[in-house]
């Protein structure tokens, strides 16, 4: 059967997998990628996987890379996945970024810095040439001599500390627990602690960062940055095990640690808040591997995370916490948006059935209808002169018009009695009436057989008594019945009487001429004005005369 | 009736899977164990979203994996697996999620409703009737049912919190005026033992009177978004609505083109190119169960 084949069995994804992994190898003439060559060649690439991946293992990122045939976002999931499967062992201390063995230290807040500037590996200041040279093989390039003093290096903001000019870095605001809150353990809970908030945006995918951290420069959320300092370098990683009870370093890893300083806090004190003079404020980011872009943004964008704590108004989407955090990670973007790929008939079959259903309401009971033209005259008398607008008043009928009131006010039924409610305050003639007359040779303009209203696409004279016509912004008319055809149509037109008075089968009189309404809820009404029908509860009854 | 003990199946504790290298279904019992506590709280409070500390599975978010999650924490040796997909045992997803449990469990699986102890489905409950003893398991894409109403997380909690529902009834108010009738089509909110409101996961509307007093226990595991939350057996599920406007199910004019069944919910398929379409049941293994016994739709709807 044909349906069969929009359903794949085991052998459709082996046959898949088989296909992706010999796409993936290409051509078996060119030598294949080795993981020292990803690691070495690609480092920028392994970093990022590490980074977002959470683990930190160059080998292991190099595999994911060279398994995701070369998509980034692919390998951070295999790595997270993989980590899925390691047990945790051990938190570590503190590092100590200030010990950090440089490989580039800028800062751009002070001409020179203690310990100094240090450009090391950068494309900053490379002119972006193709450099048709490399495409050669057997490049080989020498490394220039560089200062290799491994001395530990104050950060240059500390300077600002000396003065109080920073706001110092304290555990305010984060969990107080003894143990650091745990993103790859715990579920994020809102709202987070700026501990919880710097790990999601460590995770957090390069590009989603750096747009956001973007947005906040060009005015949602300015925090007006400078970059206090940006170091990368290798850091020891210490644990100290319970049962050992003294401190071993395990690894050297490289990071990138950058400080943000931003404008101004600070405020005079009232009983609730503790007066801070003026001061800098502080945005940290820290990643795994040279990954400066990402740090950047990430420090910038916990900066911005930070308005609730300094009293800043949230006015662009990188100042909403949960908005940032709900929406940074790749492996769960990526799976969301991916997953619309997999079969969803059941419910577009349930879609279906509805839409087919709510079409055939819709063809059942034309609903909807537009005012063609909107008429009043102050003066009793046959026709009404088209308007730009009519004002619709509640209870009366049409403003300035000579049928309006609380009472009856045709000069006919008025004869008969006078206390009668006007149940005829407003009176709507369908176009297509117009239509279907001049047809048959008369001559008739919308306003000239006394409507207010002409309608077109509503079968007025097969509404029920009681409908609701919803008719612009606000109005509301309430249908009450037909008008009665009287002699006053032939006097207008020979003939017209006979014209909208036709019998049914059975030899009922029928009159075709146009309905009678009272304005429940008064507004403006204009020529192409909207009008929506809603129907009295049933059982219902057909419009007589009124 | 509860099965005899010795028939209880103990999830297996550290055993090896068969897949070199990982633990049986995956996770480590660890993870294991801080799902099943997730998983208990659950079931004391129906309906009641509980956070967990969800972890990336082999498989994408968005692809089961929280179903996946909570089937890897209460699966054991001697379970018997079904995984559904739109209500079919053949479609990708549901035959690589089965294919990943055979993978690190090795556990025997089954495409029989009633055969089955376990069964995770995406969109669909079968229409086979559950019975006492098995658990249900449901692959939750948004777990809120207030999102679409309120984005942030923490104005919904609140919201539960407070049993303030007025928001979602007064949407479903606003359906009833611009269409005549409730629009809502497939993850159709419901309150649960009158309490939480709750989503029932992207199943057809079709679906939901089968959520009230199941036998069965039914777990829904969200895992991108880091919530479980259950139904425990013989709980009152209501489908939300008026009572000048009760809740009420899709039906088909059409019989299922292979085993006639009238009470099962239909797939339209397209089978040519001039729009010609076929009606046959959505849950494969309920209309091949009928086929065999001997139920042929074409005399019906020919």
């Amino acid at each position: 059967m044909s349906y069969v084949a929009a359903k794949g069995g085991e052998q459709a994804i082996l046959n898949a997998e088989a296909l992706l992994q010999s796409k993936r190898r290409g051509n078996p003439d060119v030598p294949e990628l080795s993981l020292e060559q990803i690691k070495q060649q690609m480092a920028l690439a392994v970093n990022r996987v590490m980074c977002e991946g959470s683990l930190y293992d160059p080998d292991l990122a190099a595999l994911a890379i060279k398994q995701s045939w070369g998509d980034l976002v692919e390998a951070i999931f295999l790595l997270r996945a993989y980590r899925t499967t390691l047990p945790r062992l051990y938190y570590s201390q503190p590092l100590e970024t200030n010990t950090m063995h440089l490989q580039r230290r800028i800062s751009a807040i002070y001409k020179d810095v203690p310990g100094g500037q240090k450009l090391g590996p950068s494309f900053d200041y490379i002119h972006r040439l193709l450099d048709f040279k490399l495409a050669a093989e057997d490049n080989r390039f020498v490394t220039p001599e560089t200062d290799t003093s491994s001395e530990s290096v104050p950060r240059a903001i500390d300077a600002l500390n000396s003065e109080g000019l920073i706001q110092l870095e304290s555990l305010d605001g984060h969990n107080q627990t003894p143990e650091p809150f745990d993103l790859t353990r715990q579920p994020l809970q809102l709202p987070a602690a700026r501990d919880a908030r710097l790990q999601n945006l460590a995770r957090a995918d390069e590009g989603f960062l750096l747009s956001l951290a973007y947005s906040t420069q060009r005015g949602y959320g300015n925090s007006h940055p400078f970059a206090g300092e940006i170091r990368v370098g290798e850091v020891e990683v210490v644990i100290c095990p319970e049962e050992l009870g003294f401190e071993v370093a395990i690894a050297d890893i490289t990071v990138t640690e950058v400080q943000m300083v931003n404008q101004f806090q600070g405020h005079k004190g009232n009983s609730e808040i503790r007066s801070v003079p003026p001061q800098f404020t502080r945005g940290y980011g820290l990643t795994f591997g040279y990954n400066e872009r990402k740090a950047m943004s990430m420090a910038i964008v916990d900066r911005a995370l930070r308005a609730n704590e300094f009293g800043e108004a949230i006015q662009g989407p990188a100042q909403d916490a949960e908005f940032v955090m709900s929406h940074s990670d790749s492996v769960e973007a990526q799976g969301f948006v991916q997953h619309l790929k997999l079969p969803h008939y059941i419910d577009f079959q349930a879609e279906l059935n509805l839409v087919r259903k709510m079409r055939a309401d819709y063809k059942q009971s034309p609903t909807r209808g537009i005012v063609k033209a909107v008429s009043c005259s102050g003066e009793h008398g046959f026709s009404k002169t088209n308007q730009n607008s009519i004002r619709l008043i509640p209870g009366l009928g049409v403003e300035g018009d000579a049928h309006a009131g609380v009472t009856i006010q045709h000069r006919s039924r008025v004869a008969k009695d006078p206390s009668q409610p006007n149940l005829r305050q407003v009176h709507l003639i369908h176009e297509e009436l117009h239509n279907e007359l001049n047809q048959n040779g008369f001559q008739i303009k919308p306003g000239q057989m006394g409507e207010n209203i002409t309608t077109a696409g509503i079968d007025l004279l097969g509404l029920p008594v009681g409908t609701q016509l919803h008719v612009g912004e606000t109005a509301v008319i309430k249908v009450t019945g037909l008008r009665n055809p009287c002699q006053q149509l032939d006097a207008f037109q020979e003939g017209l009487t006979a014209a909208v008075l036709d019998r049914d089968v059975a030899g009922n009189l029928l009159r075709k001429a146009s309905v009678m309404g009272i304005v429940l809820i008064g507004g403006e009404v204009f020529p192409g004005d909207r009008i929506h029908i809603e129907l009295p509860p049933n059982p219902h009854k057909p419009l007589d005369r009124v | 009736m509860t099965p005899p003990l010795d028939k209880i199946d103990i999830p297996a504790k550290g055993k090896p899977s068969p897949e070199p290298g990982f633990n049986f279904a995956y996770l480590d019992e660890q993870t294991k164990r801080s799902i099943r506590r997730a998983l208990l709280k659950a079931v004391a409070i129906p309906g009641h979203q509980i956070p967990f500390g969800s972890r990336e599975m082999p498989m994408s978010y968005g692809w089961g994996t929280g179903g996946i999650q909570v089937t890897a924490s209460v699966i054991g040796q001697n379970d018997v697996l079904k995984v559904i997909d739109q209500g079919a045992d053949d479609t990708t997803n549901a035959v690589n999620i089965r294919r990943f449990f055979k993978r690190v469990c090795q556990v025997e699986t089954t495409e029989s409703t009633a055969k089955a102890t376990l069964i995770q489905t995406r969109h669909r409950i079968p229409e086979t009737p559950l019975q006492q003893g098995q658990i249900m398991v449901y692959q939750v894409p948004i777990p809120e049912p207030l999102r679409w109403i309120e984005p942030s997380e923490v104005e919904t909690r609140k919201m539960h919190a407070l049993e303030e529902y007025g928001p979602m009834y007064v949407k479903l108010y606003e359906d009833i005026t611009h269409f005549g009738h409730i629009a809502t089509a497939y993850d159709y909110p419901v309150m649960v033992n009158d309490r939480y409101m709750m989503r029932p996961s992207p199943i057809p509307r079709f679906d939901n009177p089968k959520l009230d007093m199941s036998p069965a226990l039914q777990l829904f595991g969200a895992g991108r978004e880091k919530r479980i939350y259950a139904i425990p057996p013989y709980t009152k599920v209501k489908s939300l609505d008026f009572a000048d406007h009760p809740f009420s199910v899709e039906s088909w004019d059409k019989a299922c083109e292979f085993c006639g069944a009238t009470d099962s919910y239909l797939d339209e398929v397209v089978i040519d190119n001039d729009g010609g379409r076929m009606w046959i049941c959505s849950d494969t293994d309920y209309c091949s169960r009928r086929q065999s016994e001997g139920e042929d739709g074409t005399t019906l709807n020919d």
